[in-house]
């Protein structure tokens, strides 16, 4: 199963190589002096910053890292540390007592999935964490055809990613391929071929 | 001879004519038409409807009036007693007209004494709505379509006959006077934010979004396809939130369509949905180009896009069509232009746009969609809204009622007596991304003095409103309603507001009055600016009128040109076209699409567009009255060049044209408008073309048709023409005397098919062979045939012939005479608000001499009329 | 010709003239004038009802008329779709107004039955639902309902002096005005508002007589008509702020959507109809006009005998008479006392063009549905020398109860329709 997901990020890297490293390199520099500044203010009160780990939605294709890190600099006293797009998580630091006073963890994702959804148009949201374990569920790999285009990618995903059942998905016209990691009591292919079709995506 | 003044008292009013006595027997009138006219005018034959042997001779009665009128005229233009039978000596002849006419005009003396010509009018819907814009300075306040429409009486609606009044038009002014005082009356203490906007025509949820992710436009960046939203073609774009979502509409780049406005599809910048009513600065960047299959080229030359205003309704969607065209704009090849201009917004309008000079195309469902298409293409930068721009605060309009007096916090718990002013609720409808400013609380004007300043304010305002001076026990009339409201509660702002109201729904406002009598300097004052302006006279106007300057000629000449040369004046070029040409009919039929495949909205604008710009031309230019018909230069743009088939003219403005020697065009008729709507949109008929002519242009009344004669069933199958239909009807004997009149300039006019495009051929949809495309758009397809050939021959009554429509211009151009004096007619009713009587024709062939001895034109005609007794005698 | 202007003929007789212009008109009916009318009142009258609807781009005549006469005439196309009600209807055929010509022009005069629309100085008379709810329109809150289907503004309805009556064009609109109760306070602002508006009313009226002290003889007539139409109006917010203080009746059904689509006339007719049934079965007024435009169609109705135009025209008017047998269908459900809706409710359907494709006037496509009459099928009258229509507006006065004897150019009931007893 793993070496479909790494399948996904080669053919990504490889087509988008130059354009991926120069962004890369430009946010790096950001987070670094952004880290720094809010190192600097953490210092003044006591220092309880934290990293987390969250997972995302709308994290559909790997460019889609970059448009999750500029989302993530709108928003203060957060720091983007890392993503995994193949599990569709990010990892963030923050200080749970500055950003989240007095909130348990089911607050504390609803109150960043508040946040996360009104810098990106709605297009990233933060849930928590899958509780079904990665072998329990299934890869589901579907040819596409449609535009080279990041929106018609993201409505092929929401269009695959809203049927229960679906716990990560992937949407890239580029590459040709819709993939979802299903649980497969709850949903199967046809359903998700269904549902792509209905949206107007042509099913190889 | 005929003694001048026969007595009337002699002529037995009660029997018929024939049976009167007259005193001498050789001078008797009766036994000239006992000789020459009853032989087919009696009760056996009634020829034309008319029996003599019973006819009275009592002209108090209208009717009979009427009758005598119709006869003196058959007699005075020769065509009675008949050609055919044996003629009486002309002397003969004479006198018995002159006898009639003197008959004529005493009686109607006698009437005219009781009452002026000019019966008591209210204002025309159209006038209302300018009086009230210029009143208040409120230039595009819409008041017109709330209003029952007016009638039209002798061709215009200026007459007291068009203008009913009943309790439904009084309710319709009380719902108005209240609209204008809502806008007028400042509710905030500093103007509403001027509000900036930089706005994409793809805009959010909108049309324009929709259809280019389908192929029908395309997003362009560089005058190249946007990298970051490539062309529609085997796919298109999925999912119009997700993009919306992502951002793919906002990111600056310029919206290039191939389609035009449909029934499914009307672009509009949807972004901005006016709040506060005023002027609004407007400014877009505009290109074309040929797209080819993902590549964008060079255009075939320059195209035109249209802005409008667009009224959203109810439910936040626009209505089909645009309330009001703001204008055609060019788009040059791929170098973008600009354009701005300023225009006035009412609440809830948004801009509305449109690809006017493309053909109808729809890559929509088409296989391959953008990426298979080859064609032309508009492209819009963007679109600059700014507004509102005020001025002054609060604006004239509340200055017009409330002076300079404060606006202060209205608090209740100071006077806790006095009831707050109502206030509107901000609505804003559809997805306008612009955004009302915080309510901070109520505002509205203080007067310390409320009384005097009451006084003080009514007579700045009543004389304005009521266009003549108010007597001050009028105005006391008026102040104490105000006392009486202001005492019971109110605040000075809705006591104030009570008279206004009053004012506005007052006889006084809602009509011209004219007291008994010679015109005083304020009816003429009135009667020059809604005739030349189609409103309420300016300051100007006003102050002169009080100083009792409009006796003098020379004032009235200099202010005619002063009125004239005012931009106000297009509202008369609108409102007299509209009714004299019918121009307001322009969209009364839409051209069967199959037959006319060509026909678009801006070839419709552009022909309203060419008929006002020549009428302009001939009044600057003070051209004479053969022009009405023949002329050798035409006022057009590309779209109309390209319709007429003239070469060399580009881009969207109307400008004038020198025709080349052998054209069809010049004058009025063989204008596309006219042309368009004196036919059906589906077929033409000489019938209600000719009668237009001879109505409109030659001032001749054509009789209706009998009863129980069956209309022609017109047919587009190709397999008989129009006049084949005809000559059969015609083979009916009490038809054929009506229709060598009529017919003749409708025979001319058959060079000319439903939308003015000129033919030699009927177009058809059954019979025919193949059509070649002409001067029609490529990228329009064409289904029609050519059919039976068009005879535009014919014979005028006189007898002389004519082949084709050159011919028969050189005919009647000739007759400049008869256009002219039609034509005064027309604008002496017009102006005057009343139908030429009898006694007054001699007074417009007074007109008529003055302009010919001045060999002057149209302008010279205007300061005739106006320097006319007939003009400032009521 | 302006100079004499012609007294048109009044075209209703003294009597019922003096009957329109009394105190009957001035105070709703109701409760006032059953008092007055004594043991008379003991006895039930029954509450008849008037809906006149013209469709305004003419009927296809070829699906329209029947080719047989009389109660056992064979169904046309069109009539097909209305034949639940056979017995429920009379269709006539040969029949115009008198002298009502001009193409479109008529489209004005189908209610009023004017002579020559087309010509210059041409005045409208009163419509006949006007002149019936200035009879009977105060024995409801509305005293007539004028309405339209349409994006234009067009209507059946005129005022005596030949005022067009704006119409209604919303159903949703309709509804709310018809069903739905305002707040204490917002009846109380109402209220207050009319008050102001019958007090300026009253002064403007005022300043027309002051006005009329300047003026020439024939002027001061005009006059008169603008202080006539104020009282007019003065007197209709008189009856408005008596209904004001009334509840509104209550209805089960939901306000309905409005649709924008002109091209949707169909369906946009049958929400009218549904929100007309109601208010006819809440005897919210009694009288209703309808003005169906189908100006959409109007390219088509030019067909000039082609024959995929003419199928195209065809099925787009057996969808209207499908929503007027639906109208009639509602109405002959609905029972009021011992009787439907449909037995005292009169419904003439018809059109101002007899062919659009020629724009002719005469032989009009025309029908009348339900009201208490006796109906006898097929009525054929010459095609040649057409009879008035304006005759059947005569016998729908009287079947209102309203004693009439003439109507425009109407002399005398029509012939051939009775009444049922």
């Amino acid at each position: 199963m793993s070496r479909a997901w790494d399948d996904i990020k080669m053919i990504e890297q490889i087509t988008s190589c130059k354009r991926y490293c120069i962004t890369a390199s430009m946010i790096l520099f950001a987070v670094f002096a952004f880290s720094a500044e809010s190192t600097h203010a953490a210092d003044a009160k006591k220092k309880t910053v934290e990293r987390h780990t969250h997972h995302v939605v709308g994290l559909f294709c790997v460019e889609r890292e970059a448009d999750l890190r500029e989302a993530v600099k709108q928003l203060p006293d957060l720091v983007f540390v890392s993503a995994d797009f193949n599990k569709a998580e990010v990892v963030l630091s923050y200080d749970t007592k500055v950003l989240f006073p007095n909130m348990n963890d089911g607050q504390r994702v609803q109150r960043l999935d508040n946040m996360f959804k009104s810098v990106s148009s709605h297009t990233f949201s933060i849930k928590p964490l899958r509780p079904i374990a990665d072998d329990k569920l299934t890869l589901i790999k579907i040819p596409v055809a449609g535009l080279d285009c990041k929106a018609c990618s993201y409505g092929a995903y929401r269009a695959v990613h809203g049927i229960d059942g679906v716990e990560i998905a992937t949407a890239s016209f580029k590459a040709g391929l819709v993939t979802a990691l299903i649980d497969p009591k709850k949903t199967n292919r046809i359903a998700l071929e269904a549902a792509l079709k209905q949206r107007g995506v042509a099913v190889k | 001879m005929l003694r001048r003044s026969l007595p009337l008292v002699l002529l037995n009013c009660l029997v018929p004519f024939l049976q009167t006595n007259v005193v001498a027997a050789e001078d008797n009138p009766r036994s000239y038409f006992e000789s020459h006219c009853v032989t087919c005018h009696d009760s056996e034959l009634k020829k034309g409807g008319l029996d003599l042997t019973v006819l009275k001779f009592d002209l108090s009665k209208s009717a009979n009036f009427t009758q005598w009128v119709k006869i003196y005229d058959r007699i005075d233009t020769g065509e009675m007693p008949p050609k055919k039978k044996a003629r009486p000596p002309a002397a003969e002849t004479k006198s018995v007209k002159a006898w009639l006419h003197d008959a004529l005009i005493d009686a109607e003396k006698v009437v005219l004494k009781k009452r002026g010509q000019t019966g008591l009018r209210r204002l025309t819907r159209a006038e209302y709505e300018n009086t009230v814009r210029d009143l208040f300075d409120m230039p595009g306040i819409a008041l017109k379509g709330e209003l029952p429409a007016d009638g039209s009486a002798h061709g215009f609606d200026k007459n007291s006959d068009a203008l009913d009044i009943s309790h439904v038009n009084i309710a319709k002014y009380m719902e108005a006077a209240n609209r204008i005082l809502d806008l007028a009356i400042a509710t905030r203490p500093n103007p509403p934010t001027v509000q900036k906007r930089r706005i994409s025509l793809a805009n959010r949820g909108g049309f324009v979004a929709h259809v280019i992710m389908n192929g029908d436009g395309v997003l362009l960046r560089d005058k190249k396809p946007d990298p970051d939203f490539p062309p529609a073609g085997e796919h298109r774009h999925i999912d119009q939130g997700a993009h919306e979502q992502i951002g793919s509409f906002r990111t600056g780049s310029t919206v290039g369509l191939f389609r035009h406005e449909d029934e499914s599809f009307s672009p509009y910048f949807i972004e901005h949905v006016t709040i506060y009513p005023g002027r609004y600065r407007v400014r877009t960047s505009l290109w074309s180009f040929h797209w080819d299959k993902g590549r964008v080229l060079p255009a075939r030359g320059t195209e035109a896009a249209r802005l409008s205003v667009v009224q959203l309704t109810g439910d936040g969607r626009g209505g089909q069509h645009p309330s009001y065209v703001l204008g055609y704009y060019d788009a040059p090849s791929i170098e973008s232009k600009e354009h701005e201009l300023i225009t006035w917004l009412n609440h809830n309008e948004i801009i509305g746009f449109n690809t006017a000079s493309l053909a109808p195309t729809a890559n929509y469902s088409r296989k391959g969609r953008a990426m298979a298409f080859t064609g032309p293409g508009i492209a819009c930068d963007w679109l600059d809204i700014e507004g509102p721009l005020h001025e002054v605060w609060p604006p004239i309009a509340h200055q017009r009622l409330f002076g300079k007096l404060p606006l202060v916090e209205f608090r209740n718990d100071q006077t806790p007596k006095v009831s707050a002013p109502q206030r509107q609720r901000i609505r804003q409808l559809g997805a306008g991304r612009n955004r009302p400013d915080p309510e901070s609380g109520i505002w509205t004007v203080q007067s310390k003095s409320p009384t005097n300043d009451a006084d003080r304010l009514l007579a700045s305002f009543l004389p304005k409103a009521f266009r003549r001076p108010v007597d001050q026990e009028v105005r006391q009339r008026y102040v104490a309603k105000f006392q009486e409201r202001f005492k019971a509660g109110d605040c000075f702002e809705t006591a104030m507001r009570w008279v206004y109201r009053a004012a506005l729904c007052s006889p006084d406002f809602l009509y011209h009055v004219e007291p008994a009598g010679t015109l005083d300097q304020h009816a003429i004052a009135n009667r020059l600016s809604y005739f030349l302006w189609n409103s309420m006279p300016d300051e100007r106007l006003r102050q002169l009128a009080n100083a009792g300057e409009l006796k003098s000629k020379e004032v009235l000449r200099s202010e005619v040109e002063r009125l004239l040369k005012d931009e106000r004046s297009q509202r008369f070029v609108e409102d007299f076209l509209g009714q004299w040409l019918k121009l307001k009919q322009i969209a009364a039929t839409d051209p069967d699409r199959k037959l006319y495949p060509e026909f678009s909205a801006y070839l419709q604008d552009s022909m309203v567009a060419e008929s006002r710009a020549y009428f302009c031309e001939l009044i600057d230019k003070d051209l004479d009255a053969s022009y009405l018909v023949k002329s050798d230069f035409a006022m057009l743009n590309e779209k109309l060049a390209v319709h007429y088939g003239i070469p060399g003219v580009h881009g969207s403005q109307i400008r004038r044209v020198q025709l080349p020697a052998d054209s069809q065009r010049g004058g009025f008729l063989t204008q596309a408008a006219v042309l368009k709507i004196t036919a059906n949109g589906t077929t033409t008929s000489p019938v209600p073309r000719g009668a237009f002519v001879m109505e409109r242009l030659l001032g001749q009344m054509p009789e209706p048709p009998p009863p129980n004669i069956p209309a022609v069933e017109p047919d587009v199958r190709g397999a008989s023409t129009i006049r084949e239909q005809l000559e059969k009807h015609k083979a009916n004997a009490s038809c054929a005397t009506c229709h060598l009149k009529i017919d003749p300039p409708g025979f001319a006019l058959e060079s000319f098919d439903v939308i003015g495009g000129f033919r030699t051929r009927y177009r058809s949809i059954g019979e025919g062979d193949p059509a070649p495309r002409g001067s029609i758009d490529p990228f329009i397809g064409i289904s029609f045939k050519l059919g039976q050939p068009v005879d535009a021959s014919g014979v005028i009554p006189d007898g002389r012939t004519f082949n084709g429509i050159n011919d028969w211009k050189s005919l009647i151009a000739a007759d400049r005479e008869s256009l002219l004096r039609n034509l005064a007619k027309q604008l002496v009713i017009y102006s005057t608000g009343s139908d030429i009587s009898f006694s007054e024709r001699d007074e417009i062939a007074a007109i008529v001499k003055s302009v010919s001895k001045k060999k002057g034109g149209i302008r010279t005609l205007i300061h005739e009329i106006i320097q006319n007794e007939l003009f400032r005698a009521k | 010709m302006e100079l004499f202007r012609n007294t048109r003929r009044n075209p209703l007789s003294r009597r019922a003239f003096l009957k329109g212009t009394g105190v009957a008109m001035t105070l709703p009916m109701l409760d006032a004038m059953h008092p007055a009318m004594g043991a008379a009142a003991a006895k039930k009258t029954i509450p008849r009802r008037m809906v006149a609807i013209e469709t305004n781009m003419g009927i296809l005549p070829r699906y329209f008329f029947p080719k047989d006469e009389g109660k056992k005439y064979t169904l046309s196309p069109y009539l097909e779709r209305l034949k639940d009600f056979r017995d429920d209807f009379t269709v006539f055929s040969g029949v115009s107004h008198p002298g009502v010509t001009g193409g479109h022009a008529a489209e004005r005069c189908f209610l009023t039955g004017t002579p020559h629309p087309e010509r210059g100085g041409f005045r409208n008379w009163v419509s006949l639902d006007q002149f019936a709810a200035e009879q009977v329109g105060n024995q409801t809150r509305y005293p007539s309902l004028v309405l339209a289907n349409s994006n234009e503004n067009p209507t059946l309805s005129y005022t005596r002096s030949g005022a067009p009556i704006p119409a209604e064009k919303s159903p949703r609109k309709l509804f709310e005005k018809l069903f739905i109760q305002g707040k204490p306070e917002e009846v109380q602002a109402n209220v207050e508002a009319i008050r102001q508006g019958r007090s300026m009313l009253d002064f403007v009226g005022e300043q027309s007589k002051r006005l009329n002290r300047s003026l020439s003889t024939s002027d001061k007539e005009r006059m008169d008509r603008y202080l006539t139409s104020v009282r007019d109006l003065e007197r209709r917010l008189h009856s408005a702020e008596e209904w004001e203080y009334k509840p509104k009746p209550k209805v089960n059904a939901k306000p309905p959507e409005d649709i924008s689509d002109a091209r949707e006339f169909v369906q946009r007719t049958k929400l009218m109809f549904d929100v007309m049934k109601l208010a006819l079965e809440t005897d919210s007024s009694r009288i209703m006009s309808l003005f169906i435009d189908t100006t959409v169609i109007h390219n088509i109705t030019h067909h000039g005998n082609r024959a995929d135009v003419l199928a195209e025209l065809k099925q787009k008017e057996e969808a209207q008479f499908e929503a007027l047998a639906g109208f009639l269908r509602s109405l002959q459900e609905t029972k009021e006392e011992d009787q439907t809706l449909l037995d005292r409710t009169m419904i003439l359907y018809g059109t101002c063009m007899g062919s659009a494709n020629s724009h002719s006037n005469v032989n009009l496509p025309a029908l009348i549905a339900g009201g208490g009459f006796k109906h006898a099928g097929h009525l054929a009258f010459d095609t040649k020398n057409n009879y008035p229509l304006t005759n059947l507006y005569v016998s729908m006065l009287q079947r209102l109860g309203i004693e009439a004897d003439k109507f425009s150019t109407g002399t005398g009931t029509m012939r051939g329709l009775d009444f049922k007893a």
